[in-house]
């Protein structure tokens, strides 16, 4: 199994989550005072987890939530803007690293190619 | 040959050769010993490969947050391979160059 | 993980930071609304909010802060003030006040905010030191 072509399915899985997440943190912070909106949420840690334990990482797929666990407010509204602020970083460092990751290994693949570095 | 005598202060770091010098009869083992090297760099080479998929496979799965690691091992198995990919250039070259000698 | 697990990363001890001051921030401003309050459900005069905040997790997993309740400030006193002309005044003419002490709660708005932004500074280095740390795949 060759280690370099193999990481590029689990960074490329990695990713998708990462996006539907990024979604769900940006329609959160719009709906900020939206009167009796619920947080979405993406779900994916347990099913990535399962997709790459079982080494099928392309079989992943990441899907919307609406966890209803957040204490709700007067208007009925239950979005946190630091909770959210917090996953927006978090989420962001992530992406930006398997970006950053993916285009070393798209690199490395080129340079194993051609003649001179 | 006897050992370096240091004219200074300094003292000698290398250590004192035993032995005689090679001669034309070791070439062979000269010629095993770059094959050897370069058969244990890509032993290192690989590893620090699978070292770093792995740790992407961590922090793609969640078993850890901790980027820093991850992007270590990443940069360090980045460098080692793109050393052998220098060496290989320049094997490559220098073969090139052997085979339009004019013998 | 997060608030979930109790090993916190940087970023949730921060958060966590973030949520509780301004939480203080909001008991603040609802003392300071009730400043005048004298009759609150009880009958008695509005009394002073405080958020009771602790430490989450042990001296070897760091876990940030947690609000542990918000708790009326039993401690201070209402205030006697007198005012015979009000219909609430007791047979000496004085009537009850609120426990809120404008002066306080400002000296507590100013603390609770610079605590904020300590904990958004922190947030705001973490993000730095990462896109330094992602530098060495550039």
């Amino acid at each position: 199994m060759d280690s370099r072509t193999s990481v590029i399915p689990y960074l490329e899985a990695g990713l998708r989550a990462i996006q539907l997440q990024g979604r769900a943190i940006a329609n959160n912070i719009a709906n900020l005072n939206t009167p009796g909106y619920r947080r979405v949420a993406a779900e994916f840690r347990r099913q990535l987890a399962k997709a790459i334990a079982s080494g099928n990482p392309r079989s992943f797929e990441a899907k919307l939530v609406r966890p209803m666990s957040t204490e709700v407010r007067s208007n009925g509204n239950d979005v946190d803007l630091d909770m959210e602020v917090g996953a927006l970083i978090k989420n962001g460092a992530l992406y930006k690293t398997y970006m950053r990751i993916l285009a070393r290994t798209y690199r490395q693949l080129e340079l194993a190619m051609r003649r001179e570095l | 040959m006897a050992g370096i005598q240091p004219t200074s202060g300094i003292p000698a770091r290398v250590p004192p050769v035993t032995g005689s010098v090679a001669g034309p009869q070791d070439k062979s083992a000269g010629k095993a010993g770059f094959a050897d090297l370069l058969r244990n760099y890509v032993d290192k080479v690989d590893q620090d490969q699978r070292a770093s998929a792995f740790a992407i496979q961590d922090l793609v799965s969640g078993k850890t947050d901790d980027v820093l690691p991850v992007v270590q091992a990443v940069a360090k198995a980045d460098l080692s391979f793109k050393l052998l990919i220098g060496v290989r250039n320049k094997v490559i070259e220098a073969y090139k160059q052997t085979m339009n000698m004019q013998v | 993980m997060g608030v979930d697990g109790i090993s916190s990363g940087t970023v949730d001890i921060a958060i966590s930071g973030l949520r509780a001051q301004r939480l203080r921030m909001d008991v603040i401003a609802n003392n300071i609304a009730n400043v005048h309050t004298r009759q609150t459900d009880g009958g008695k005069p509005y009394r002073r909010r405080g958020v009771v905040l602790g430490a989450r997790g042990t001296d070897e997993i760091l876990g940030g802060v947690q609000i542990l309740r918000i708790a009326e400030d039993i401690a201070s006193p209402f205030k006697k003030v007198r005012d015979p002309g009000d219909p609430s005044a007791d047979k000496d003419g004085f009537v009850l006040m609120s426990n809120v002490e404008l002066p306080r709660e400002m000296i507590e708005l100013v603390t609770a905010s610079r605590a904020y932004q300590a904990n958004a500074a922190v947030l705001k280095r973490h993000q730095d030191s990462i896109n330094t740390t992602l530098e060495l795949l550039r």
